[in-house]
């Protein structure tokens, strides 16, 4: 590594997968998220000395990554497609199940709700950064928080999806 | 079943979906969406010249003494208004020049060895201070303004208004590349009063990596416990050109990554003398010598390239050389950051082989 690239490769390998993680949970594609995200990391490394000497180099990463989903979904029309096959289309062999599982969870929610749980529970952000990074108030990440919860028990009551174990392809 | 919450912290902390992407993958990336920045900004940089240029200037209505509202270089414009500021005269260095003597010259020549010029030049403005336009001019990557590398978008700034020999006029004169980061320098700029350069030297420019060509050099016998190999760089262009400094030096892994070493500047085998600026002359080479210790807990991953980024420069433009199998020493070691036989000792740039040993 060069100097102009010290220490990305360690916070790189230090934040990719949850950054992988928030991007497939919001898309429900596993390839549309790992472009997105490759795309946010290689941006992050062309202006590295300015994205490491930011606050928050990685907020600043997901934003960028989600902006990036975003306008891919949106070129490929594919946005609610995928959403509405989520499950089908999710072929993962690390963890199968609990993946599954949550994505069922989350296919009925907006992409603003699914947004808000995965940068509070899988990055880990506090509701102050997320709001930051959203570009919405700390009051509307906390009440989407609050809907989308109650979208997920109000799912849970309901009968199940399509979401068998024979979907992981004999691995989780 | 756990809560979403439980669910989804589960998740961040199990494993990656899939393996990250190599950092080369992600390099090479990175360096297309620099170069596509560098296209944005420079076509950007025309566009508002193209709408500076239409903008009708005051100026010119004054020099022609007339309502006419087409824009004209100072070339063509004819005589000059009393008051109105020359850029500088044809005179010393600069008196085989173009553009020199005028009112808002659309094309500058130095006329000097270097050949600098700058074309199709539009002023945004004159008869100030300082007056400011741009031009299409010769970049390269050493950083200098010189005759040979890529026609970039360049900003020309005239300083220095006073009275030289009876002449209102700017008597400096400089320009430079903003997309690349350079900046104006008021102390290094072309004296167009007197004919000289003033805060230059006149060494000949940085080598650049098409200068050079490099090549596994002779075989050498390193200190214990060290593995190590020579590089030649020889200049295969034109004129002279000056090496000053390290390279700096990675070690490529079959697979195409890095090998993870830190870089120094000197070791048992590998002098300390501070650089001093080398100048090649055409087909004159240049040495580098490479050591590192061997690996006392076992090779990690062994370099099967090697590749030299000159100083000043970006890594589309170093010079990679292939290792024979007889260099496998060259290896990165499992013992981690504190393991000795992770760094790798680079010299300066020597003139001769005897010089890269203590």
């Amino acid at each position: 590594m060069t100097e102009a690239y010290d220490g990305f490769e360690k916070w790189y390998s230090g934040c990719h997968s949850r950054v992988l993680a928030v991007l497939t949970v919001v898309s429900g594609s596993v390839d549309a998220a790992s472009e997105a995200t490759d795309e946010a990391f290689a941006r992050a490394l062309a202006r590295w000395d300015r994205v490491r000497a930011m606050q928050s180099p990685t907020g600043w990463t997901y934003r960028v990554a989600l902006n990036e989903l975003r306008r891919q979904l949106r070129r490929q029309g594919k946005e609610r497609e995928l959403l509405q096959q989520a499950i089908a289309a999710f072929e993962v062999e690390q963890d199968c199940y609990m993946w599954l599982e949550v994505m069922e969870a989350v296919r009925h929610l907006t992409t603003r709700q699914r947004t808000v749980l995965a940068l509070l529970y899988i990055a880990d952000l506090p509701q102050k950064e997320v709001a930051r990074l959203m570009r919405v108030s700390r009051g509307t990440v906390a009440s989407t928080l609050a809907d989308a919860k109650a979208a997920v028990r109000n799912h849970e009551s309901t009968p199940p999806g399509k979401v068998v174990r024979e979907d992981c392809r004999g691995g989780y | 079943m756990a809560g979403i919450e439980e669910q989804l912290k589960r998740i961040g902390a199990a494993s990656s979906l899939r393996q990250p992407t190599p950092v080369a993958e992600l390099r090479e990336r990175a360096s297309h969406i620099r170069k596509n920045r560098r296209r944005l900004t420079s076509g950007l940089l025309i566009f508002v010249a193209i709408i500076i240029f239409l903008v009708p200037l005051p100026q010119l209505h004054l020099l022609h003494g007339s309502t006419t509202s087409g824009r004209k270089t100072g070339s063509t414009i004819g005589p000059v208004g009393a008051g109105i500021p020359v850029l500088g005269e044809p005179t010393g260095a600069f008196a085989q020049g173009d553009g020199f003597g005028e009112v808002r010259p659309s094309r500058i020549y130095s006329g000097g060895d270097s050949g600098e010029s700058l074309s199709g030049v539009v002023w945004k403005s004159w008869g100030g201070v300082r007056a400011v336009g741009s031009g299409l001019g010769k970049y390269n990557e050493s950083g200098g303004k010189v005759g040979t590398g890529s026609e970039e978008l360049a900003t020309i700034v005239a300083f220095k208004l006073g009275t030289c020999h009876g002449k209102v006029m700017y008597q400096a004169l400089e320009w430079f590349f903003p997309q690349y980061g350079q900046r104006f320098s008021p102390n290094q700029y072309e004296n167009i009063c007197s004919g000289t350069y003033v805060g230059r030297t006149s060494q000949p420019p940085a080598c650049l990596s098409n200068d050079l060509t490099a090549r596994r050099g002779p075989q050498i016998s390193p200190a214990t416990g060290e593995a190590a190999l020579v590089v030649d760089l020889t200049n295969a262009g034109p004129g002279s050109c000056v090496l000053d400094g390290y390279p700096r030096v990675f070690l490529l892994a079959r697979e195409g990554n890095e090998l993870s070493l830190a870089q120094v500047n000197h070791s048992q085998f590998i002098t300390a003398a501070a650089p001093r600026p080398l100048t090649l002359a055409p087909g004159a080479t240049a040495y580098v010598a490479v050591a590192k210790y061997r690996c006392d807990l076992g090779d990690l991953q062994v370099a099967s390239r090697v590749r030299l980024m000159l100083p000043g420069s970006g890594p589309s433009t170093a010079l990679t050389i292939s290792l024979s199998d007889s260099t496998a020493s060259l290896s990165s070691c499992n013992g981690g950051s504190d393991d000795p036989g992770n760094v790798v000792a680079v010299s300066p740039f020597e003139p001769s082989l005897d010089a890269t040993n203590p």
